[in-house]
């Protein structure tokens, strides 16, 4: 047995700082980015299919209006726009945080308790877990309806109708964001039961594709009060379009979403640290 | 609070656990709708010590909470009493710095990126551990020639052999200078030759760094070669804890005689030895580890003619399996 | 034909066994069925006929194509194929003395028969709860209508089956299943009925193998095919599957061929 050292290693240690939560997944998204541009022919395929598959909603869109003029009061442009904005809002979101979709798989394999023996934040590691340039296929019909949209849409633009746009797509993606972390937490939780939150994403990338004034009034009211993904995009676009809410909400609500958005967070925080205080009692 | 902690040079054991409980709450069905509650404690009131510089080898059947009580040491479980500590540190509380200090290995998984070099995986290891420049270029070469690792660098790491990968694995475990090292199986599957440079550079690695080891495998020539403290657990508690030779004299005093004769026969007749298996011209005789071997030999030799003879110490999976069923 | 029921009887016990994951997915199905049913109520406000639908068969045609998504696997290929082709355990079933093709086609109807009962009939049911749907009071034409299912379906089979072998000559199928992917969403009508669609569209599509998925079974029990032009619809939709089928053998045959060729 050696002599006991006094310690230069501990010391060596704390010589740097440790990766906070941006660089941590910074780290672990170029790794996952980099494996999967081993397979450019597959990625590349993928990427057609997932761009076209993301093409195919706008397509429906298109053929929509090939038979009346107007839904829910929008008309084709407005409509592109809406549905860019949401779908935009969406899959960059996807783009960024979608690594919590697959941690019920990582906990059915074991694979998961290997981020918890990382002197990194687990959350920023979940995030980036299988990030992947294909992910940015979708984005371009998102995107380019998005386009069609602020160009064709009768708006009067002014200085703040024209911030509002990439305003939008911020908070949206914010909002997306936090039902990552939400979808994350119950993973830990009920793996078995994963799917069930494919209804509050990928259903909820649905609905705020198209005008929320088509749900009804219950629906809307939950959606606003709720969960709170009229704030994605529907809100602040009845501003940007000029019109009135249906639902009859004062207009500060257009403006709002960073309060919902925070809000949400927070209590996603809140879920996924429960989550994780839940896994590490019980070992899931 | 400042993290410069207190020197080891102390008698402060690196590993600390005081009466570590793990206990679960199953919930079964029973019937229809009823759902029964049964507690499962995996580990219970587990003491253990270990100081700084010390090659472990914790050993037990498997669901004796082996794994549970390593989860709660790297702070991925946390314990439902008792009180441990581990570098200082409580795993549950401080679970990023603790993982600074201590290493990982997975005998049957790789912490290492599968499609990308193993140079790769190490740069980020160098990033994820805030390993100095200097440090890590220095722990980089120093690992990776003692492991043979230079000209693999480049290769992705599914292209690497179980060995192969095994060296990788270790090297990563170790470039951020770990305390404590946790090895989970780490010669599984390996032919004879990974397993000798694993073992030798694990007794290197304890010898000249003075890395405290916890061994955990089903490897008994793993332990045989390396550890001489042994803790044993089995129904989640400390079954045994001390020199491997105290634990192979307390649990099987007797030792082997392999005898060959000239040829088949009956069982050996002879006072003090008792056959335990014949083989067609080969016989086993047990006699306690305390007698003469060489007058029981030649009290056989009298009476049978004898071809070889050869003595055999207690197989130490003799010695596990009777201190689990003792 | 003994052994086929049995391969059949197996996959539907196998996914029996699987019912605990079916919740999310009859979740998903119906939530998607809801949110289509508002944007296409939204389309039938301004027009109250399109394309000879009044806004109750538009509502039920989305949940009809709603409840084939598990029978017909319309969102994914559904066959095995391609990780056995590249685990190799492919090498065993293709020298198998039941026929390749029919031992798939076998399990994948036990697969479709379990979905039918397990993700159809919720969906459409809430669908029928929360919207006006029409739905035939004629037994007759319930009969009829779950013939042109087992029709689609056999369809829906044959047509991904020759998407999963393409993973013997590719190093990933995935390209060609997610086209398959892509072509049965759209020419199936699960993004809008094929009804809202151009005239020259429309009409494209209804010669197409894919419209026997759900526009016929749709055409026969929302009365839109009666007498004899069911008997045209069952025609098309065996038409196609025997096609189809055929081709299949055809490339079992050069699958089977290359896998001595190479060795597996």
């Amino acid at each position: 047995m050696a002599e006991p050292r006094l310690e230069p290693r501990f010391e060596a240690r704390f010589e740097q700082k440790p990766p906070g939560v941006v660089a941590t997944y910074m780290l672990t998204a170029r790794m996952w980015a980099r494996s999967a541009l081993q397979y450019r022919a597959s990625m590349v395929l993928t990427m057609v299919t997932s761009g076209a598959t993301a093409s195919l909603e706008l397509l429906g869109i298109l053929v929509v209006f090939g038979n009346v003029s107007s839904i829910g009061g929008f008309s084709l442009s407005e409509a592109l726009y809406l549905y860019g904005t949401a779908q935009a809002a969406f899959f960059t979101s996807d783009l960024l945080f979608t690594g919590t979709e697959y941690l019920a798989d990582r906990i059915r394999l074991g694979t998961f308790d290997s981020l918890l023996v990382r002197p990194v934040g687990v959350l920023p590691q979940v995030f980036a877990d299988q990030f992947t340039p294909r992910r940015l296929a979708p984005l371009v019909p998102a995107y380019a309806a998005l386009a069609i949209g602020v160009a064709k849409a009768p708006v009067h633009w002014t200085l703040l109708r024209v911030a509002m746009v990439p305003y939008t797509l911020l908070i949206g993606v914010a909002v997306f964001g936090a039902v990552w972390i939400l979808v994350g937490a119950f993973q830990i939780v009920a793996a078995d039961a994963s799917e069930v939150m494919n209804s509050v994403t990928y259903g909820g990338q649905f609905m705020t594709s198209y005008p929320l004034s088509l749900y009804g009034r219950n629906l809307m009211l939950f959606l606003t009060f709720g969960l709170p993904l009229a704030y994605v995009n529907w809100q602040p676009t009845l501003y940007v379009l000029g019109h009135a809410d249906p639902l009859g909400t004062p207009s500060f609500l257009r403006f709002a979403g960073p309060l919902f958005a925070a809000a949400l967070w927070g209590l996603a925080l809140l879920a996924w640290r429960a989550a994780l205080r839940h896994h590490r009692s019980t070992g899931s | 609070m400042s993290r410069v902690s207190q020197p080891t040079i102390t008698s402060q054991p690196i590993i600390e656990a005081e009466n570590l409980s793990k206990t679960y709450t199953l919930r079964k069905k029973a019937g229809r709708l009823k759902r029964e509650r049964t507690t499962v404690e995996a580990v219970r009131d587990l003491n253990l010590s270990v100081a700084e510089g010390e090659l472990l080898g914790y050993i037990g059947p498997n669901g004796a909470g082996k794994s549970t009580s390593i989860k709660m040491f790297t702070g991925i479980l946390s314990p439902s009493a008792g009180k441990l500590h581990v570098a200082g540190l409580e795993p549950i509380r401080d679970r990023k710095q603790l993982a600074r200090r201590i290493g990982v290995v997975f005998g049957q998984r790789t912490t290492l990126w599968w499609d990308l070099p193993l140079r790769d995986s190490f740069a980020l290891l160098h990033r994820m551990y805030s390993v100095p420049d200097a440090r890590f270029a220095a722990n980089l070469k120093r690992y990776v020639d003692l492991l043979e690792l230079e000209p693999l660098l480049d290769t992705p790491v599914r292209q690497l052999s179980l060995g192969q990968r095994m060296r990788g694995d270790l090297t990563a475990a170790l470039l951020h200078d770990p305390a404590v090292l946790y090895l989970d199986e780490p010669t599984i599957g390996l032919d004879v030759t990974s397993k000798a440079v694993v073992r030798e550079f694990l007794a290197e690695l304890n010898r000249e760094q003075g890395t405290t080891i916890v061994l955990t495998t089903h490897d008994l020539d793993d332990i045989e070669r390396l550890c001489r403290r042994v803790v044993v657990i089995d129904h989640g508690t400390v079954a045994y804890d001390g020199e491997l030779t105290a634990l192979r004299a307390r649990v099987a005093p007797d030792r082997t005689l392999v005898v060959d004769l000239a040829a088949p026969g009956p069982a050996i007749d002879v006072p003090g030895a008792k056959v335990t298996r014949v083989d067609g011209p080969r016989q086993w005789l047990a006699f306690p580890a305390e007698a003469n071997a060489a007058a029981l030999v030649a009290a056989i030799a009298a009476r049978y003619e004898l071809l070889d003879v050869s003595i055999r110490d207690a197989d130490i999976e003799e010695v596990i399996r009777n201190l689990y069923t003792g | 034909m003994v052994v086929y029921a049995l391969i059949t009887r197996q996959a539907f016990r196998r996914y029996l066994t699987y019912r605990g994951a079916l919740f999310g997915g009859v979740l998903a199905n119906t939530v998607f069925g809801v949110i289509k049913a508002f944007i296409m109520t939204a389309v039938w406000r301004q027009r109250s006929t399109i394309g000879g639908y009044g806004l109750a068969d538009a509502l039920t045609f989305v949940f009809l194509a709603q409840a084939m998504i598990g029978p017909m696997s319309l969102l994914t290929n559904g066959l095995d194929i391609p990780a056995r082709v590249r685990s190799g355990d492919i090498g065993t079933d293709l020298f198998r003395p039941v026929d390749f093709q029919n031992y798939w086609l076998a399990t994948d109807l036990g697969r479709a028969g379990f979905a039918l009962l397990g993700r159809s009939v919720v969906p459409f049911a809430i669908g029928g709860l929360l919207f006006r749907l029409h739905v035939p009071k004629d037994p007759r034409v319930w009969a009829a209508f779950l013939v042109a299912v087992f029709l689609g379906t056999v369809v829906s089979f044959a047509l991904r089956y020759l998407a999963a072998m393409s993973a013997f000559w590719l190093l990933d199928e995935k390209g060609v299943t997610g086209l398959s992917n892509v072509l049965t969403s759209f020419l199936g009508g699960m993004i809008v009925p094929l009804v809202l669609f151009p005239a020259w569209l429309g009409h494209l599509a209804r010669m197409l193998p894919w419209a026997s998925l759900v526009q016929l079974p749709a055409d026969v029990f929302l009365g839109k095919r009666t007498g004899a032009a069911v008997g045209g619809a069952y025609l098309f939709e065996a038409g196609w599957a025997v096609a189809l089928l055929l081709a299949g053998r055809l490339v079992t045959r050069r699958a089977r061929h290359r896998v001595v060729v190479q060795g597996g």
